[in-house]
């Protein structure tokens, strides 16, 4: 099954190095696989020779789907050059929640970062559909650009045409070259100065709350384990509205729920200050729009420590949670927590003395994708993104689809065993329950 | 009430603490809203008209317009008449 490139659409540079958070997602490759594993659950008809043909439109239309990644001196740079088709494997569909095997082992499989491309693809083919396992480098996709490629990839197998162009500048320029005028030059300085004090105020703030209290430990090595839930409809909407009525958004909730949960759980103390990691979309707030169509990691994630106290009021929590995540969205810190991330990483392998955060949480809303697709549809679409032992000890990313709440939780089993990660579970969809009432 | 996009622009305004915002500025990209804006503005217009928003609905929402397009949709919503002569 070998592609030849026809007419591919040319990137104006042949390379471009790699900066902010896509050089600290490299930086963490060189220990552990840093992929996102996506799961697109298909009911119907999707044969394996229309899937074959999507992934070669596809790698034809994405630069970043040509690209491999090669050290460029102490960093590295994206080659839009690799040669290599998107490999597809197919094999038969395992019954039930098979897939999660399959998918916890590609996380494993690391991409050749040097021959590229920086993705593959499996299809585990049924007699009445199939589960469609994508594997991306997180480097070149992101919850918004990787559902756009999906959307662009069950089109192409269905034989749809795609209603709009490829972008002509996907990969070219990461999001520290679009950052707004304000955090360039001196502006850049000034706002990396105040990032760097506050992150040493809340380093001292986390070493004095956390004496006495339990340790995350850290492992020599762990694998990530992938637990899906989901919350039905009357829970999802009963937090909906519940939110609206103490004005906390969706994020804030699913993360304080999150952090009680895993202190109940994990951190027995009735005071404990815990980290905890969210993840926002730089898209719209760059110097030029940048299309959800331009594959590409244009993440930023704001970490900040928040006290948990076991008998807390849900709400008083929550709204502490969000006032959090709005401090750093308002200060600089959206622009300087991506530019600063590879100094962070370099930091926390070389010291390996602390893990990133207790709990991370990457909301995407309601999911964009289309599910009917003439003779197949989206029956589920579950992702996980790669964490490691100096990562947050639980994590998740949660999405708003056909009105139910999908958590795709990540854990490693250096931290804990499934038993342990399920507790967790229940435990936070009892808090979200208890908090709804 | 009858829902007015010169009433949903005021209304953005003010929650975003900017003075007269266009009907097709983005909320987001031109008016720099943050999420606790967006639910804010969401909850606000749900108060003051007495409709009830679609959270996937008002996820997809990008301008003021498109904000007032949306309040026009939800349930209860009154609705300004096309002829000023005609009861909304």
């Amino acid at each position: 099954m070998t592609m030849p490139p026809q007419n591919p659409a040319p990137p104006r540079a042949s390379t471009r190095k790699l900066a902010g958070l896509e050089h600290a997602m490299r930086i963490t490759e060189e220990h552990t696989p840093f992929s996102v594993v996506a799961v697109l659950r298909l009911a119907g008809d999707l044969s394996p020779a229309a899937l074959r043909r999507a992934l070669d439109t596809l790698q034809q239309r994405h630069p970043l789907l040509r690209a491999r990644i090669l050290p460029a001196g102490k960093e590295y740079a994206f080659h839009f050059d690799a040669e290599r088709p998107i490999a597809l494997d197919v094999g038969e569909r395992p019954p039930a929640d098979g897939w999660i095997a399959v998918a916890q082992e590609e996380m494993q499989r690391r991409l050749d970062m040097t021959a590229g491309p920086l993705a593959r693809c499996r299809y585990l083919a049924g007699p009445s559909g199939g589960d469609l396992i994508f594997t991306l480098h997180h480097t070149i996709a992101d919850g918004v650009s990787g559902v756009h490629l999906f959307r662009e990839l069950l089109a192409l197998c269905a034989g749809q045409p795609l209603d709009e162009p490829p972008d002509r500048d996907e990969g070219q320029v990461p999001a520290a070259g679009l950052f707004p005028d304000d955090y360039t030059g001196l502006g850049y300085t000034l706002a990396a100065a105040g990032f760097m004090r506050r992150q040493m105020a809340d380093e001292m703030a986390f070493r004095w709350g956390s004496i006495g209290v339990r340790k995350a430990p850290i492992a020599a090595a762990g694998r990530c384990c992938f637990l899906p839930i989901r919350f039905g409809a009357e829970i999802t909407n009963a937090l909906i509205q519940a939110g609206r009525r103490h004005r906390v958004t969706l994020n804030a909730i699913l993360s304080a729920g999150m952090l009680m949960a895993v202190q109940r759980q994990l951190y027995p103390s009735p005071r404990v200050p815990l980290r905890h990691i969210v993840f926002a979309d730089l898209r719209p707030r760059l110097r030029r729009d940048v299309p959800a169509s331009a594959l590409g990691c244009f993440l930023t994630m704001y970490r900040f420590t928040t006290t948990v106290e076991a008998t807390r009021d849900f709400w008083s929590f929550a709204g502490d949670v969000q006032d959090s995540t709005m401090r750093a969205a308002r200060s600089s810190e959206r622009y300087m927590a991506y530019a600063m991330s590879p100094g962070m990483m370099k930091m926390l392998f070389r010291m390996k003395a602390f893990r990133m955060g207790a709990t991370a949480l990457s909301y995407t809303g309601p999911l964009t994708l289309p599910t009917d697709y003439g003779r197949f549809e989206v029956t589920g679409l579950h992702a996980f993104a790669g964490n490691m032992t100096l990562g947050p000890e639980y994590s998740a990313l949660v999405r708003l689809f056909r009105g139910e709440l999908w958590w795709d939780i990540l854990y490693l089993d250096s931290d804990m065993d499934a038993a342990g990660a399920q507790r967790i579970a229940h435990e936070m969809q009892a808090i979200l329950e208890g908090a709804t009432c | 009430m009858l829902i007015e996009l010169d009433d949903v622009r005021r209304t953005v305004g003010l929650v975003l603490g900017r003075h007269d915002p266009n009907a097709d500025d983005r909320l987001v990209e031109d008016l720099g809203a943050e999420s606790i804006d967006l639910l804010n503005i969401v909850v606000t217009l749900e108060e003051k008209y007495g409709v009830s928003i679609d959270e996937v609905a008002a996820t997809g929402v990008s301008t003021v317009r498109d904000l007032y397009d949306l309040a026009l949709k939800s349930p209860h919503a009154a609705k300004p008449s096309a002829d000023p002569g005609r009861p909304a």
